[in-house]
């Protein structure tokens, strides 16, 4: 056999049960805020299990899972899409395409845009089970539970009737409440203050550690009655370059008068442990 | 000495006028500055993308037309424009380009599939393993990540995600080995000839995938017909007949670069190699040391030209991975073909790629800040 290619094979052998010992993941649950500039994507991951909840607005997030994937996992447990504005599901196309998807969670809506519709189109053709949750649905997987806050059954409010306007898919965002263990977040899409006070009204928040700060910050969301109900240790605001000076000035100010430890993915790398 | 003279004056000879010729033909615009034109025209080669714009010649002229329609060879198009001309080259005004016919053949086809396979790589291996994965097998580059690719650039070992004759030589070697255990002399040269052809058109039919696939099928013919055939020789006729074929290709840095490399290769590496066995610290780099050193003998003038610089020790780098290339590259060419099969068993595969990819990757990446 030639040399040139019996040498590295056998070396490989030799280093690679090693290689795949040193890019053990860890067993912990760690919740990762991607920098992707102006967008969400926010990583769980856990052992082998990866969650992404959305995928920024380019493809930036690719790099995030690659720092934070052993290079042999090529497997996504889940992808959560909040709602299919450009800066939320843009990454998330060519993350289908590169990875093998176990599962979606997202509502389809009738949006123009063409990367939204690319990204169900490909859900299709990979034949990835695709589950829209309401209000009051919990979803369990590797230990943990994501109970549904938003968007409410009522179907005069559906995201899945025809026509819906692209304007409307902010309001109809997809809100989790992430419990594993003591360990608790809201990850809240991009909904707005009636969103919010909708939520406070049927849902009673205790010990809440994260929040994912609604809309990278802007005044219409995050209203001060929602962060006293919530009162988060930490909110994370996922944010880059924008015209519209997110984060606005009036959310951090609200932020801060609850007490929550504000982190941004503009401004540094966050990665939470549990 | 003489008698080579000989048949190089003779070569002259004939291969001057042609090329001369041909050169007329292919410049040649039969239309007058300031023509308004509408010319239907079926591509014979695949439209290059940069700048946000698909390029291509009709008729001599040059056309940059929008993204939209997707251009490809074998397409007929209706191109309307004014012809106008710039620093001596004939383009077209304001272009409008209506696709008239999407023709499928054998080349449609395996861009087709050069695509499906880059996408596969992308599936099985981490960025940007990927990336140099597919350059190395199919010498794609767009895909390969900015910083990187100025690292490859400044150390000296780009050639490796260029799709050239070292991927031939390697892919003709390997199925000389191979098929020759299986199948008698005669069917088994058919099918490397089919081989080459095939993998010719996949990886882009550039000018240094012409010249090594004409080389490797001149060199098989001779097996066939049990002739000796002398590799400059062979270089020299496969220079010619190419630039009979499209005169225009002689300022073609690739075409430049793999025939100054491969005529280094063939005259100084064996003397380069002779010299060095002789002493024992230079024993064990002397392969790859001659081989670096007889490629840049005649490509660092070329270098120099056409990129304005030249660091002799780009040779540092290229001895640290060119060993390593054979073994990446039939690795790549099982991942790429078993991932249309089955890809949990690509992926297995692809972990044997992933150690020797990601050395490459910390010796590119060391060196290219540094050069």
């Amino acid at each position: 056999m030639n040399k040139k290619i019996f040498y590295p094979f056998i070396l490989s052998l030799i280093l690679l049960p090693f290689v795949f010992l040193a890019f053990l993941p860890s067993q912990r649950l760690q919740l990762i805020a991607c920098d992707v500039g102006q967008g969400d994507a926010i990583l769980l991951t856990k052992g082998f299990t990866q969650i992404l909840i959305d995928g920024g607005p380019n493809n930036k997030v690719l790099d995030c899972l690659e720092e934070n994937l052993p290079f042999y996992d090529r497997t996504l447990e889940l992808i959560i899409n909040t709602h299919p504005d450009k800066d939320h599901v843009a990454g998330l196309v060519e993350v289908l395409k590169r990875y093998q998807v176990n599962q979606v969670l997202a509502h389809e809506f009738d949006v123009e845009s063409n990367i939204a519709k690319q990204f169900y189109i490909l859900t299709q053709e990979r034949e990835i089970p695709f589950y829209s949750p309401e209000k009051g649905e919990k979803i369990k997987l590797a230990g943990l539970e994501f109970a549904t806050l938003w968007p409410p059954l009522d179907k005069q409010n559906s995201t899945q009737v025809l026509g819906t306007s692209s304007g409307k898919t902010n309001e109809n965002s997809l809100v989790f409440h992430l419990q594993y263990g003591a360990f608790d977040a809201i990850f809240t899409g991009d909904i707005t203050s009636k969103e919010e006070e909708q939520i406070i009204k049927d849902y009673q928040f205790q010990n809440i550690e994260v929040l994912k700060v609604a809309h990278h910050g802007s005044k219409y969301s995050s209203s001060q009655k929602f962060l006293q109900a919530v009162r988060p240790q930490i909110a994370i605001i996922s944010v880059g370059k924008n015209p519209w000076g997110h984060p606005t000035q009036e959310v951090l100010e609200r932020l801060s008068q609850v007490k929550a430890k504000i982190l941004r993915t503009d401004k540094e790398k966050i990665k939470i442990v549990i | 000495m003489n008698l080579k003279l000989r048949y190089i004056s003779i070569l002259l000879t004939i291969f001057l006028p042609l090329y001369f010729f041909r050169l007329y033909q292919k410049t040649k615009v039969p239309f007058k500055i300031g023509d308004k034109v509408k010319i239907t025209s079926s591509f014979t080669e695949e439209p290059q993308i940069y700048q946000g714009k698909q390029h291509f010649k009709i008729k001599n002229i040059k056309v940059s037309s929008g993204l939209e329609p997707e251009l490809h060879y074998g397409d007929e198009v209706q191109v309307i424009g004014r012809v106008s001309r710039e620093q001596n080259k004939y383009y077209l005004q304001n272009p409008k380009v209506t696709l008239l016919k999407s023709n499928k053949n054998l080349k449609t086809g395996l861009f087709k599939l050069r695509q499906n396979l880059e996408q596969k790589i992308t599936q099985v291996l981490p960025e940007p393993q990927a990336s140099l994965l597919s350059g190395i097998v199919l010498g794609v580059q767009k895909t390969l990540p900015q910083d990187f690719y100025q690292n490859l650039i400044k150390s000296g070992t780009l050639h490796i995600v260029v799709a050239s004759g070292m991927n031939i030589s390697l892919v003709a070697g390997g199925l000389k080995e191979v098929l020759a255990h299986i199948f008698s002399r005669k069917p088994a040269l058919i099918i490397s000839l089919i081989i080459i052809y095939l993998y010719c058109l996949l990886a882009g039919s550039t000018p240094a995938i012409i010249r090594a696939s004409l080389m490797a099928g001149a060199l098989y013919l001779s097996y066939f017909f049990g002739r000796q055939s002398t590799s400059w020789w062979t270089l020299i006729l496969t220079a010619c007949l190419m630039l009979i074929v499209n005169p225009l290709i002689i300022s073609d840095t690739g075409f430049q670069l793999s025939f100054s490399a491969t005529f280094g290769l063939i005259t100084f590496t064996p003397k380069i190699q002779k010299k060095l066995s002789s002493r024992l610290f230079l024993k064990k780099i002397n392969q790859p040391l001659s081989e670096t050193l007889g490629a840049l003998i005649f490509t660092s003038p070329i270098l120099i030209f056409t990129f304005g610089r030249f660091n002799p020790l780009i040779i540092i780098p290229n001895i640290f991975i060119i060993e390593l290339i054979e073994y990446i590259m039939y690795l790549g060419l099982i991942i790429s073909f078993s991932s249309l099969i089955f890809l949990p068993l690509t992926q297995l595969i692809a972990f044997f790629a992933w150690l020797p990819l990601t050395y490459l990757i910390l010796v590119i990446n060391f060196f290219g800040p540094i050069l």
